[in-house]
């Protein structure tokens, strides 16, 4: 997946010469936690995020806030962002928000903003993945980590005419084994569950002791 | 007004899959031998619903999927078409008359609530209802039409009246959820096993409601291998405080009785005290909140033979205003359906124990009290909350 098929297209932004009085408005009003500084041709020069604002002016100095608050968004954004291209894979511009603990990541096309990725965006999109939001039943099968296994599982998934709405393996504190979770389009998932477990598949289900 | 009448015909048994398709119109016959062996019918009215019209379907469903489902059940839709509604699947397969079967459900659940809702009958109960996963343009989880949506819009528009919707299926009553999810004037109410492994997997706490409908969809998902205690302590909570803030006019109870430890399909570890107390409570909840009006359906439950004609028949003993039926089940019922199955039960209640002891139980307790206190925290008062932290079962211990 791509990060042009998950970004947000429509973003709020502000020009370096804004207040932070209109920057800490525009958040108030659209609900949101980050606003992206740009120029007359959508250039991104930076980025502000609740953070930045919190520095704009002291708790020390209360008497100063209302002037400090008239200083230019400029004189506080992040200067370079980190951004990524609307074509890099979500799975790397994940990796950011792990490693550099963003919760907010600039698309930017030659030197234009062209969207907007938060931590939000890519959480719903990981609950997208999981294929939680079609009505389906989970079947959970533990497997040898060993070629042909998925397609063994998915041939016989395939007799018994039942849709696989998606597919996820995951890892298990045992290196050799994994878990794949199958979302299968049926509220009647037992004759799929007999059928693996005839095969001599390891189907996992509710356990009433762990 | 009257106080009490059952819809139910004969057709309804139309409605019907393939013989080892899980939900079957056995059920059906079973309760009603039930009850009449019980002498429970004698004196009540029975009423033969008729069937909905297009009209009354659209209220709910694209007119494109009502005449896919038409065409469907003539052998005039092509495969790929059927795949795209969700028909001709392992869960709906096309049969005869789909459409005219299907219709008459939701024509008897509207007759029921037309009923109460006209001042004729303060309580009906449609067994045949209850088919909570039906979408608007897309048949799902052994449902074609939503009868109980379709029914609500029609009462709406005619007596524009407040509806709250209580779902004890095990299952996530996630057609109805999803069909008033942004209005105001339904409050869908579900308590069933979470979405980990089970359909739909939805139905979780934050499923609020959108729009003008936030805070009017309500869930309380179970984890698996809940047991009655549990689950009543939650359902008797979450129905009361339902009531007191959102003041329906009606309510309309969905009584699946796939909850019950002998389920097939799901993990929930109710026994018959679930199910006696259920309908008691609705009704209890009914007399002081909407002058009794009460519409009570059918739903899941796919134990045919030793879970559902007992569990339906104590929801027509609550809205009977009897006391739940106890002791042993009438001879004459065994002997007939003893031909038909060897695991017929001989009493009303349980064997005890039912299931081997559960390991995990204060751990499941706990989870299931916190869930339902994420759920009511937005919506009560300081005291109520120290109430409910008091009231935990796990604090208790």
């Amino acid at each position: 997946m791509l990060i042009e098929q998950i970004m947000k297209t429509h973003c709020i932004t502000i020009q370096p010469t804004n207040s932070i009085a209109h920057a800490a408005e525009l958040m108030r009003r659209h609900k949101i936690r980050h606003l992206p500084v740009t120029n007359a041709r959508q250039e991104l020069l930076g980025l502000i995020g609740l953070q930045e604002m919190q520095s704009a002016s002291s708790v020390f100095h209360p008497e100063t806030f209302l002037k400090d608050q008239q200083n230019a968004v400029s004189s506080i954004m992040q200067r370079t962002p980190i951004t990524a291209h609307p074509l890099d894979f979500i799975e790397d511009a994940a990796v950011l928000f792990y490693e550099h603990r963003l919760s907010c990541l600039p698309i930017v096309r030659g030197r234009r903003l062209v969207g907007l990725v938060t931590e939000t965006d890519l959480l719903r999109t990981f609950v997208q993945l999981t294929g939680a939001l079609e009505p389906s039943s989970q079947i959970e099968v533990r497997v040898e980590n060993t070629a042909g296994t998925l397609a063994k599982i998915a041939g016989l998934l395939a007799k018994t005419n039942v849709n696989i709405l998606n597919v996820l393996v995951y890892p298990t504190n045992d290196p050799y084994v994994r878990i794949v979770a199958f979302r299968v389009q049926t509220m009647n998932p037992i004759r799929v569950i007999e059928k693996l477990r005839k095969e001599g598949f390891d189907v996992v289900g509710p356990d009433m002791s762990r | 007004m009257k106080e009490f009448a059952y819809l139910y015909s004969p057709e309804e048994a139309a409605y019907r899959f393939s013989d080892s398709h899980p939900f079957n119109p056995i059920r059906l016959e079973l309760t009603l031998s039930l009850l009449e062996a019980t002498g429970a019918l004698e004196t009540v009215d029975c009423i033969v619903p008729r069937r909905a019209t297009d009209e009354e379907l659209s209220l709910i469903h694209d007119a494109d999927y009502i005449q896919a489902v038409k065409l469907a059940g003539h052998g005039e839709l092509s495969p790929m078409k059927a795949q795209m509604y969700g028909l001709g699947t392992e869960d709906t397969p096309l049969f005869d008359q789909m459409h005219e079967s299907a219709a008459l459900l939701v024509g008897g659940t509207i007759e029921a609530c037309e009923l109460v809702l006209s001042g004729q009958y303060r309580r009906t109960f449609h067994i045949g209802g209850g088919l909570h996963h039906g979408f608007r343009g897309r048949a799902s989880g052994f449902c074609i039409y939503n009868d109980t949506a379709v029914a609500m819009a029609a009462m709406i528009q005619k007596y524009d009246c407040r509806i709250l919707y209580v779902d004890t299926d095990a299952h996530h009553g996630d057609g109805v959820q999803w069909a008033f999810y942004n209005r105001a004037d339904v409050m869908t109410l579900s308590l069933h096993e979470t979405g980990r492994y089970l359909f739909p997997g939805t139905g979780m706490v934050t499923e609020r409601g959108a729009e003008e409908g936030y805070g009017w969809s309500w869930n309380v998902p179970f984890d698996a291998f809940t047991e009655d205690a549990s689950f009543l302590q939650a359902y008797r909570t979450v129905l009361f405080e339902a009531c007191e803030l959102f003041k329906p006019d009606l309510i309309i109870t969905q009584n699946g009785a796939d909850a019950h430890a002998l389920d097939p399909l799901t993990h929930l570890s109710l026994t018959m005290e679930s199910y006696e107390q259920i309908p008691q409570i609705a009704v209890e909840a009914a007399d002081r909140y909407t002058d009794g009006r009460i519409v009570a359906l059918g739903g899941g439950g796919y134990d045919w033979y030793r879970v559902v004609p007992r569990a339906w028949s104590q929801v027509f003993a609550a809205l009977t205003n009897q006391s739940p039926f106890h002791g042993n089940l009438p001879e004459e019922w065994i002997q007939r359906w003893q031909k038909e199955s060897p695991t017929v039960p001989v009493t009303w209640a349980d064997p005890v124990p039912l299931y081997p002891m559960i390991p995990r139980r204060p751990e499941i307790e706990e989870k299931n009290w916190e869930t339902v206190k994420r759920l009511l925290w937005p919506f009560i008062d300081d005291s109520k909350k120290e109430h409910l932290s008091f009231s935990s079962p796990y604090s208790n211990d």
